[in-house]
């Protein structure tokens, strides 16, 4: 016999919405109706992710050089993506060879990759900085997402 | 400093930014973001409107401790010498 002794149920947990989050940053909470939470949100980490990208260039996403840190980095999908896209696409700019050491030799066409700068230093630091720490700030926003009642 | 970058073949988000001489001031954005973020998760749906005041005394917060624990460290090491 049902009684009101008995404990209210566990809270719902929303997985969908925490895949959303993680797929897109705020999309979850949209999603649950906490549409300018969820736009506060998307628009935070969505631009600390794209300044750390656009500060330490794509070289930033490289899971063989700092796997630690692409363990927070992943924590946002759009990471994961370009980091599979700059292993696929990209290849580094090769270092300048001397004159004297080319000539005489035959050279050897390029790759066909889209070549790029990879960053290192300070602005290299900065750019794994803001794009791991999009990746933790994202991870707070899913489990908020995961037991966040939805907006009536 | 657009045009620069691109006539030296600059390729915006492949490749990196040269900001090494201005690192410290990158982490004004990166607290405010922390701090944006962590109240947005953390303050009821009524209170929304009392976001950014919120949000900048945390950062605030952050930024003051920081000062705080680099001033420490600054003494200990630079002054008394550990």
């Amino acid at each position: 016999m049902a009684t009101s002794d008995q404990p209210a149920s566990s809270t719902p947990w929303h997985p969908s919405a925490a895949v959303a989050s993680w797929l897109i940053p705020g999309a979850g909470h949209i999603l649950l109706g906490h549409r300018k939470r969820g736009m506060i949100i998307g628009l935070t980490i969505g631009l600390l992710w794209l300044s750390g990208w656009a500060i330490g260039g794509v070289s930033i996403f490289n899971y063989n050089q700092h796997r630690a840190w692409f363990g927070g980095q992943m924590l946002t999908a759009p990471s994961v993506a370009v980091a599979v896209a700059r292993d696929h696409l990209l290849t580094e700019a090769p270092p300048e060879r001397p004159a004297a050491i080319s000539e005489g030799f035959s050279f050897q066409p390029p790759k066909p990759k889209i070549q790029y700068e990879p960053s290192f230093g300070r602005v290299n630091e900065i750019g794994i900085l803001y794009t791991a720490l999009a990746g933790l700030l994202n991870l707070l926003a899913i489990i908020d997402v995961l037991y966040k009642e939805p907006s009536a | 400093m657009t045009s620069f970058l691109l006539a030296l073949g600059y390729t915006p988000l492949l490749d990196p930014i040269p900001i090494d001489r201005y690192w410290l001031w990158f982490i004004i954005p990166l607290i405010l973001a922390v701090s944006i973020t962590y109240k947005a998760t953390k303050i009821p749906d009524k209170q929304l409107h009392k976001l950014p005041k919120q949000a900048m005394a945390l950062a605030c917060q952050i930024l003051g401790f920081m000062a705080l624990a680099s001033a420490i460290l600054l003494g200990l090491t630079e002054i008394i010498g550990l």
